[in-house]
Order: structure tokens, then sequence, then C-alpha cells
């Protein structure tokens, strides 16, 4: 008998990957930032060293972190804080951290250092070079941070529930890159083979700020206590970073068409490779079977105190063990086994299900799938309008794109209830009412569905070159653009109503997170949350001795 | 005094301060590539932005945004042709697409002239911001120059695009900052 062919498995459509319920429920994956940047500094065996130590008794000072690949090396510029508990905030209005942190591209002079020191500890309010990479900043978790120093000092192991219930020491608020306040440009980085898949600088930015935080924890409990005991490595590496998101992050989605599309496009390309396979070794069963058994585990050890994720996590359950016990009678034998095992779980699972699914059938494949990460960086250069299409061709683009936006009555309150601006106060991206809020005039451009349709009405009874229509109608021109990339990129658009009353910006922001990596998604309202990054994974020194792609689920 | 920006941040400041001059989205974004394209080639884009907007503030007759962009989605240039617009230097990130290959085209004012190539070189001096007739011709290629990496821009021009820029902001309100960012009574654990 012949081997059944590989066969070809279309990408999904972008009607059913680009809406907000479902983007509020992909699950991190072989292709996520943290990973490929794990797996690239192990496969190039990067050395890591504390390079300088500077922190005082009070645990204020500064330390610097070098990470040494094949060509260049990346140093962490740590600056550590005395901060007041009252000055402790997460939000963007803040003005003080517990700790600050630079990326300092290559090994820094002591004038770097006193340079740092100077606008590094004030955040937004300081200037850094071509010479830096990020700016980030992070707080504490207070209880765990004095539960961890005082365990330590005494002679004893931390508590591993609480450590569990927290997940980390500090967490992070932003990691600022690309040219943010002086920061290097993209640009200055996109061609260099370790820096060119998206975020990878944030990335270990963040990895180094875990090893810091960890060394810095232990530091104060040895001040307390000269006798004081080191963690335990495996329960050091329980800790992650924390991170703190608001809705900062959710414009950037709208912001970044192309880039987006990448990402999705990568991931997609990854599922429809593996539902092709005609079959399945019994190696990649096991595989498979053992990271299924694993994010049952994390969805039943996931917790949330808000209500939304709360229904989401009970679905996510639910959705687990529909497949643990689908997977105990499941045909493994039969041909293009990951496709109909695909096809069975959009028929039973809910959203949550089916995207945590696609998740764990590129984990078997990295041979296969993990190339995709070379093709999820972005060139944003300016794009040329092509005012030579007629509107005929624009409106018929419109039809396909945003075809739930033209089924949209825009003049009900609901469908256009919120209105995305920057408050002058720290430049803190904020969501108003707009029936309650006078923002008109400060609205940010990020409804492209609402924006299509509009452009659709206003292109009703016109003919002719679209360039004519927009020296008439510029105030279209930029929504003209976005249809004219999401035609070359299908998965550039969010097919949803990025205004109605009901949508909720952490979907938006599960949707990047995820693609960074990040696990424990924890919303805190609808329009903030926190996440864990890096929880379980090697520490650097233990990289080269570890898997760098193991710890993303919890142990088995 | 001059400031040290990046360019994405220069090309960030310059998309809000002319949507702040009341330039619809999609102009703002022209406006932007226009002004860090210019400064990669090592003319002073912010100073042009400012000195736009200035002339032209909640308005938009004579502006070589608007003139570049309709040129470049007509996707042709008729040789010879004139527009009489501010601060032309403006109109010459938008021409480079409208040479033939291997040619450019000179943009020339009476107090100088700018020549663009296909390949995006860009070469001549810097031009009066003043609203004067510019014609646009067919001519050879320029050389391709060294590339800017960074934005060196005066303190004069940051400020007025700057404050064209906090336009953009809605003023702080006690609503807002309780809601606006969802936060609760405290973010702390």
């Amino acid at each position: 008998m012949k081997a059944p062919a590989h066969k070809s498995v279309p990408l999904r459509d972008p009607q059913v990957v680009m809406k907000l319920a479902r983007m509020g429920c992909f699950h991190q994956s072989r292709l996520s930032f943290m990973r490929i940047l794990l797996r690239r500094m192990k496969d190039e065996a990067w050395q890591f060293a504390c390079a300088d130590w500077a922190v005082d008794a009070r645990g204020v000072g500064h330390a610097v972190y070098s990470a040494e690949g094949p060509e260049r090396t990346y140093s962490l510029v740590a600056f550590a804080h005395d901060l007041p508990p009252e000055a402790r905030s997460d939000r963007v209005i803040a003005t003080a951290w517990d700790a600050t942190f630079a990326l300092f591209d290559g090994v820094p002079e002591a004038a770097d250092i006193e340079r740092l020191r100077g606008n590094v500890p004030k955040q937004e309010a300081g200037r850094v070079s071509a010479r830096e990479l990020t700016l980030s900043r992070a707080n504490r978790s207070v209880r765990l941070w004095d539960h961890v120093v005082g365990r330590l000092a005494d002679g004893r192991q931390p508590d591993l529930d609480l450590v569990e219930s927290v997940g980390y020491l500090m967490r992070t608020t932003a990691v600022y890159g690309s040219a943010k306040f002086g920061a290097a440009d993209r640009a200055e980085i996109a061609d260099r083979p370790e820096l060119s898949a998206p975020f990878q600088a944030e990335m270990l930015t963040v990895y180094l700020i875990r090893a810091f935080v960890l060394d810095l924890v232990e530091h104060m409990a040895r001040s307390r206590n000269a006798d004081a005991v080191p963690l335990d490595p495996a329960l050091r590496r329980r800790f992650g970073i924390g991170n703190s998101t608001g809705l900062g992050m959710a414009p950037f989605l709208m912001n970044h068409p192309r880039l987006i599309h990448n990402w999705i496009a990568a991931r997609e390309w990854a599922l429809a490779e593996v539902r092709g396979l005609a079959q399945a070794t019994g190696e990649d069963v096991d595989v498979f079977r053992g990271y299924a058994a694993r994010a049952e585990r994390n969805a039943q050890e996931w917790q949330s105190e808000h209500p939304i994720q709360q229904a989401k996590l009970a679905e996510l359950r639910a959705d687990m063990a529909a497949l643990s016990e689908h997977l105990e009678r499941f045909d493994f034998a039969a041909p293009h086994p990951w496709d109909r095992l695909w096809r069975w779980g959009e028929g039973a699972l809910g959203l949550e299900g089916q995207e945590q699914l696609a998740a764990l059938l590129l984990e078997p494949y990295g041979a296969i799938v993990d190339t995709a990460a070379h093709c999820m960086a972005a060139d944003e250069g300016p794009v040329r309008i092509d005012g030579a299409r007629d509107v005929a061709d624009i409106r018929a683009l419109i039809e396909a794109v945003h075809p739930d936006a033209l089924a949209t009555n825009w003049d009900a309150p609901e469908e256009q209830a919120r209105v995305w601006y920057v408050s002058a106060e720290k430049l803190e991206p904020r969501l108003g009412e707009r029936a309650e809020e006078d923002l008109e005039a400060y609205a940010q451009p990020l409804c492209p569905a609402r924006d299509a349709a509009a452009l659709h009405a206003a292109l009703a009874g016109e003919s002719g070159p679209v360039a004519e229509f927009l020296l008439r109608h510029p105030e279209h021109r930029h929504t003209v653009r976005r249809l004219q990339i999401a035609e070359a990129h299908p998965y550039a658009e969010v097919r949803d109503n990025t205004t109605h009353a009901d949508m909720a910006p952490i979907d938006l922001l599960r949707a990047k997170l995820s693609f960074f990596g990040a696990t424990r998604f924890d919303p805190r309202s609808d329009r903030w949350l926190r996440i864990t990054m890096f929880q379980n994974a090697p520490f650097p020194h233990e990289l080269a001795a570890l898997d760098p792609d193991d710890w993303s689920y919890p142990a088995p | 005094m001059r400031h040290d920006l990046s360019l994405g941040e220069v090309q960030s400041l310059a998309a809000k301060a002319a949507r702040g001059a009341g330039r619809p989205h999609g102009m703002s974004e022209e406006a932007a590539f226009a002004v860090r394209w210019l400064i990669e080639r090592g003319f002073d884009g912010a100073g042009a932005l400012a000195a736009l907007l200035q002339a032209t503030d909640g308005g938009a007759d004579g502006c070589p945004i608007a003139a570049g962009a309709a040129l470049s989605d007509a996707g042709a240039l008729t040789d010879g042709v004139q527009v009489t617009v501010h601060c032309p230097l403006l109109l010459a990130p938008f021409l480079g697409g409208l040479a033939p290959s291997d040619a450019g085209v000179l943009l020339s004012t009476d107090a100088g002239d700018v020549r663009v190539g296909a390949d995006g070189a860009c070469e001549g001096r810097a031009l009066s911001h003043a609203l004067g007739e510019v014609r646009l011709t067919h001519c050879a290629a320029p050389e391709q120059g060294a590339r800017m990496r960074r934005a060196e821009v005066a303190d004069q021009a940051l400020q007025v695009l700057l404050e064209f820029a906090a336009r953009t902001y809605a003023p702080a309100t006690e609503e807002s900052r309780a809601k606006g960012a969802g936060a609760g009574v405290t973010d702390n654990d």
C-alpha cells in the first residue's frame, strides 16, 4: 500500500482567525519570541556573566549582566533603587520604580554607566542613545519579595505555594524598544541574525532582568544574614518575571499591520504544514501526548480573579478534558492524523481549546516549523497608495475584508461606544466613552472596520481612479492605504469592531502577548493585566545544560 | 541647540504634529515618512515640517505633502508640471517613485534645485520655506549619498513640532485618569 501523500491544507481564513474573541484565546507556541530567543542562544552557545555588581546592603546600586553571542555582546545595565511603598505603581503615570534597566549594545564603559545612571531611573523623563536597545523598569511583588528574603536569611527555602501563587519577584511594566526615548532604531539591528526576529532585544532584556532579580533577592538575604542560603535551583526556576500590561499595547496591533500579518501567517503556515502530514511517527505522537497532558495541567493551575478570564479558563479546562478523552481512542495510525484531529477540534472544542490545540500541534515538529521564525519580522517602510485602482475595486476590497463592518449599523450607540485616545498625562493611552466624554477631537484611528464602512459609503456613486477621490477626500487616505496593505497581507487586519461597547482590549493584549510567549495571562480589568515571562525557563548559567524549549508548560 | 533623536522618534513626532495641525491621519502619515526620508538624506526635514505647519496651521492650501501625495497617487509625472507650495523640500520624498528607472526628477525653485533619483538618492541644497512656484522636470539620476542614522533636530523646530503634537493629547481629567486605563484602586501585590 502506498503511503498517503503530504496533502496541501489551506491556511485558515482570516475572517475566522482575526476575530477579537479568537485572538483573545491565542496561546504561546514554538514560534513565540521568548522560545525563539532561547533556542538560538542555546544553539549558538551564548556565554553569560554578571560583569559588574555594585549593589549595597540596602539593595541600592547597579549591576551589569552580559550576554555574548557569536558576533556581538549585549549588556543589561540594571539600577536598583530603594522605593517607598506609596510610590509603587505599575501605571505609565508612575515616576519611580524598584529597579530600572537598559540593554546596552556592546560592553559599557564606566562613562556609559554614569550616563545611564543619570537617565535610566527617570524612564520616560530621561534620554537614552543609539547605544541602547531597550529601556525598562520593574516593581517588586512586595509580599513575595519580603517572604523570600526573610526565609533565605533564616536559612530556609520559601513557601512553594506562595511562590506558585504569585510567580515572580518583580514585574516589569513597560519594556521600550525600537527608537523610543532616543534608543536605537529597529533598522540598526534588523540585519543582525540574533535580533532579526521580532522583539528579541526586548525578550533578552527581560531574560537578563530575571537573572538580576534572583541574584538581587539572594544578595538581600545575605545582607541580612551572612549565613543566608541561596534558592534551591529547581525552586529558583519557578520564578518568572511578571509583567503588567495595559492599553498601550493594544494600538500596536492596529498600528503595525504588516508585522502582525507576518506573525499570524507564520503560525498559520506552521499549523497547515503539520495538518498536511500524511502520517505521524510513534515518537511524534508521544511528544504530542506529553505536551497535551502538560497543557491540561496548565489549564488547571492557571488562576485568575477576573470573571471574563474565569469563564475562559473553565472553557479551556473542559476543552482539555475533552481532548484528553478523545486522544485515548484516537487512531493515529490512519492517514492524516493531525488534520483529522484538528477538524475534530473545530467541531468539539471552544475557541480556547482550538487555539491551544493549534499551539500543541506544533510541539513535535520543531524541525519543520521552527524555520518560520525567520519570516516573522516585517519591512515597515512607507507604502505607496496605488491611486490608479478603480473605486469599484476598492469597494470590492472592503466587501472582502470587512463584510461584518458593512452589515453593522454604525449609528447604533453600542457599535462605536468607545474612543481610543492619548492623555496629556504622561501620554498614557486610554479608552473613553464616546457619548459621555468630549474626546472626538482626540480620537486615534484605531477602528479600521468602522473606517472601512465609512469609506464604502463615501465611495457610493463615485467612479474612476481612487486617486481622484482622495484629492477631494483626504480624510479617507489612511483607510485606503490600510486596505491595500490588507489585500496583500490577509492577517494584517482585525476583522472586528474595536470600538464596540463590549469590546475587551485584553483580547488584543492576549494575542500580542501569546506571540511573546507569555503564560498565566491574568486580566485585572477589561483593559489591563498581569502575565508571567520565562517562568520555569533555565537561567542563563543553566542554558547550556537544560532544554531551551521545554519550560512553557508545567513539568510533566 | 540641537537634539539627538532616533529616526523612529522624529517620524512619530512628525505624524502627531501634522495631525495636531489638522491634517487627516493618512496625510499625517505621509508627512512623517517625508520628514524621515529627508533627514536620512541629510536634509532638515523636521525644520521644513515645522515651518510648513506654522504657515498652514489648520488649512492645507499650498501643502507640499498633499501635492506630493497626489502626484504619488497618480503614479506618473508630466514633465514640466508646476505646483505652488510652501516648503518645497517636502515634495522631494514623493518624487523618486515618479522617476523613470535610472533617471531622476529635478525640483527647481527660484532659490535652488533638488534632484531625486528613482533609487531614492537625493542631492541639492536647502530650499526656502516660502510659498513659491516649483517646476518638476525629468533629469539624470543623482549620485547616491551616505544615509543618516540619527536625527539632529534644531531646538526651535523640535519645540514647534512638540507644540503641534500636544494638541493631539486629551487634557487629563480625574475621570479619565481613574477610568480610561482601567486601573483599580491599587495595582500592587
